[in-house]
């Protein structure tokens, strides 16, 4: 028997061997840049930007009166903010990399608990000069976004939780200016996308005089690695340290935003904004692939009603027989549909996730 | 369709049916032979093979390789797991013995890059004690009968080594310490992106003593050092990956000195542009007098003179980062659609295997 199946593997892969790669790569949308710059991207910066400024307000009002319907509008304002930034998580190239902002704006994953120590210690020192506009932007990037602001509302800091504590008041100021922070680094990614602004008008209208992107191939590659990298990240990083390797295994507090239980609402909100990102970029395909794209949309929706189909609070749920099948079933369709964007979908657009390229060393 | 003796030998060993007895003994030949790692038909291996492609061993992977530390006066090598790598596979290059797997302690996983001693008592891995976030190098008795037993550890001088490599003077180790934290439970993800600690390294191999601490000017402190090779005279070349943003272009390849401060180049505006901020190969021709530099990400190899810094040119290839010595003054380079080709500064490239679906070359390509 081991020697048939031995003979049939060695002439599949001798097979294999022979057959090269397609030469044809379909045109990308003349106005590609235009599309998912106008038609995706600046609309999201722009809910992120409102999101922070209305988290701010809120927390402003919170902490001198805690009472209980301010505390209410921390917490929806809270989650607006955290599902606005998983609308644009993905995108990180340009803006959201310089100045370091993706980490300013969400340090994690973060195994050595640096978030919490860092924090524990702000909030004992008290530092009036952290609280002053700017003041947070010049310390660690861990103190600085959602990951630290979540621990002061609703971890350690328990700035919802008890605000009668003796640290409440120096962790609720320290959680306004977290969420001023974050409003400033919005306005800079609002300003950086805009029409007229360095990168924004060179993602839009690439040309051959542009040190960034020369023509609209060179933005379909960068939009659809965003879109591989982004897949890759929620299975790899969001999903693959929750689930472990069965479900006895499952280690939800490894998910983000599980202190606020926001992480599948976080998760839902970033498969379906890369899903409209893709929608926006209004890619052609010819009558014989238009299943391509048909399918590729269809598992990042199956993929965000799955993980928002789990129980709350998050915590038990991933380790209960139902929400460990839901976040399962979850990174199956999400391996799949990375599938179909590296193999079919950039593929036919002559976009190559390159074997060594994406997975640098 | 045919398959002669010697295809179906290769063949077979692809698909794990017969020993590597069986293979072709490399050092009966007298053409270049290399060593390799591949994806081939969706399987990982290590290869020996020649400038064709063709394979004498096929070495099975349990997982995506990455480079090799060859020690070619005893006729063996050790394969390192890609990073985050939790394997490392000692065999010998004529295939005579079945692989032997490095014993790695529990906290620790190997970054892809390894080197013998000169005197092949010793293995020296790259590895991360990822818990407390630094680099070490493992050290493993490659003495005959010792069966790669790890002996012990070295402070690797900083975070996140990458290669290490032996200097010509046999006493002292040079590590690339990319300053990038990481941690396996998230792959190669950088845990400390905007506060990376990158340095080069250089460590006495008997003692385990740091004999000089590297670091790039505080301008350049993004550029994550990765890669490392001889030139000729001994010199250290370097090789970068820049995290920044996509417009900087700051320079990705550098020779260092010891006792010197290092030298960094840039070449053309557009050939520097070309890497896309990453290098992820450097060696050096077999005259030591060009370095060549490949980037999977730019898709292209640039040639550099190695007593000036002068840029020499360049060959496009898709995906292609495997690079090593040919002749006197050429390379075989390999890419990630399985194309192996002839490159030089000076004339055109010549394909030496066409682009196949289904395999794919690994990053580092290792003349033996």
């Amino acid at each position: 028997m081991r020697v048939s199946r031995c003979v049939m593997a060695i002439a599949l892969l001798a097979a294999s061997a022979a057959a090269l790669a397609p030469a044809y790569a379909a045109p990308v949308p003349a106005d590609l840049g235009q599309r998912l710059a106008s038609g995706y991207v600046a609309p999201a910066m722009q809910r992120w930007a409102s999101a922070t400024t209305a988290l701010t307000t809120a927390l402003t009002r919170y902490c001198p009166t805690p009472q209980p319907a301010q505390a209410s509008a921390v917490k929806a304002a809270f989650g607006e903010t955290v599902k606005a930034w998983s609308g644009i998580a993905f995108l990180r190239f340009g803006p959201l990399v310089a100045d370091n902002r993706y980490e300013r704006i969400a340090f994690w994953p973060d195994p050595r608990n640096i978030v919490p120590r860092q924090l524990g210690t702000m909030v004992r020192a008290a530092d009036a000069a952290d609280l002053a506009p700017g003041g947070l932007y010049g310390r660690s990037v861990a103190v600085q976004g959602l990951p630290a602001l979540e621990w002061l509302l609703y971890g350690d800091g328990e700035v919802l939780a008890t605000p009668t504590g003796p640290t409440f008041a120096a962790a609720c100021a320290l959680s306004a200016a977290v969420a001023a922070n974050l409003a400033r680094i919005a306005t800079d990614l609002t300003g950086a996308w805009g029409a007229e602004a360095d990168f924004g008008k060179q993602f839009r209208t690439p040309g051959p005089q542009n040190n960034l992107y020369r023509s609209q191939q060179e933005v379909a590659a960068e939009a659809l690695k965003a879109l591989s990298t982004g897949l890759q990240f929620a299975r790899d990083v969001h999903l693959a340290p929750v689930l472990g390797k069965a479900v006895g295994e499952a280690r939800p507090r490894r998910a983000a935003f599980w202190r606020s239980d926001l992480t599948t609402a976080a998760l839902a909100a970033n498969l379906t904004a890369m899903r409209d990102f893709l929608v926006a970029g209004s890619f052609r395909y010819g009558a014989d692939e238009a299943w391509i794209g048909e399918q590729t949309q269809a598992e990042l929706a199956r993929a965000a009603n799955t993980v928002a189909a789990v129980a709350h609070p998050f915590e038990t749920a991933a380790a209960s027989d139902e929400g460990y099948r839901l976040l399962t079933l979850t990174a199956l369709t999400l391996k799949n549909a990375k599938q179909l964007v590296d193999q079919d979908l950039a593929a036919y657009f002559g976009v190559t996730i390159g074997f060594n390229a994406l997975d640098g060393d | 369709m045919a398959i002669d003796r010697r295809q179906f030998v290769a063949l077979a060993a692809m698909a794990g049916c017969v020993p590597l007895t069986a293979a072709r003994a490399w050092a009966a030949s007298e053409t270049p032979h290399y060593l390799t790692a591949r994806q081939r038909a969706g399987r990982f291996e290590a290869v020996v093979m020649n400038a064709q492609g063709t394979t004498d061993i096929v070495v099975p992977l349990p997982d995506r390789g990455h480079s090799f530390a060859i020690d070619p006066a005893r006729g063996r090598a050790v394969a390192f797991g890609r990073q985050p790598g939790f394997f490392a596979l000692a065999f010998d290059l004529a295939g005579k013995q079945a692989p032997t797997a490095l014993p790695l302690p529990a906290g620790r996983h190997y970054f892809g890059h390894g080197v013998f001693t000169p005197d092949g008592t010793r293995l020296i891995a790259a590895e991360n004690d990822y818990e407390q976030g630094r680099s070490v190098l493992g050290v493993y008795d490659a003495s005959a009968g010792g069966d790669y037993r790890r002996i012990g550890e070295f402070d690797g001088g900083g975070i996140g080594a990458h290669e290490v490599i032996a200097m010509p003077d046999g006493r002292t180790l040079c590590v690339a310490n990319g300053g990038v934290l990481t941690h396996p439970d998230y792959g190669k993800l950088a845990l400390n992106e905007g506060a990376i600690a990158p340095s080069l390294d250089y460590i006495d191999v008997h003692s385990g003593t740091l004999l000089e601490h590297v670091t790039l000017d505080r301008s350049l402190g993004a550029l994550s050092l990765r890669h490392l090779g001889l030139a000729g005279d001994g010199t250290l070349w370097f090789g970068c990956q820049y995290n920044g943003p996509a417009g900087d272009r700051p320079p990705l390849v550098g020779r260092h000195r010891r006792g010197h401060a290092p030298e960094l180049f840039s070449g053309p505006p557009e050939v520097l542009r070309g890497f896309g901020n990453y290098i992820g190969s450097v060696t050096a021709d077999r005259s030591g007098h060009v370095i060549a530099t490949s980037s999977p990400v730019g898709g292209q190899v640039v040639y550099w003179e190695a007593s000036s810094g002068r840029y020499l040119g360049v060959t496009p290839l898709h995906d292609g980062c495997g690079i090593a010595p040919l002749g006197d003054d050429d390379f075989l380079f390999s890419s990630g659609n399985g194309t192996l080709e002839r490159v030089s500064p000076a004339r055109p490239p010549i394909v030496t295997l066409p682009a196949a679906s289904g395999l794919a070359w690994d990053n580092h390509l290792r003349a033996i």
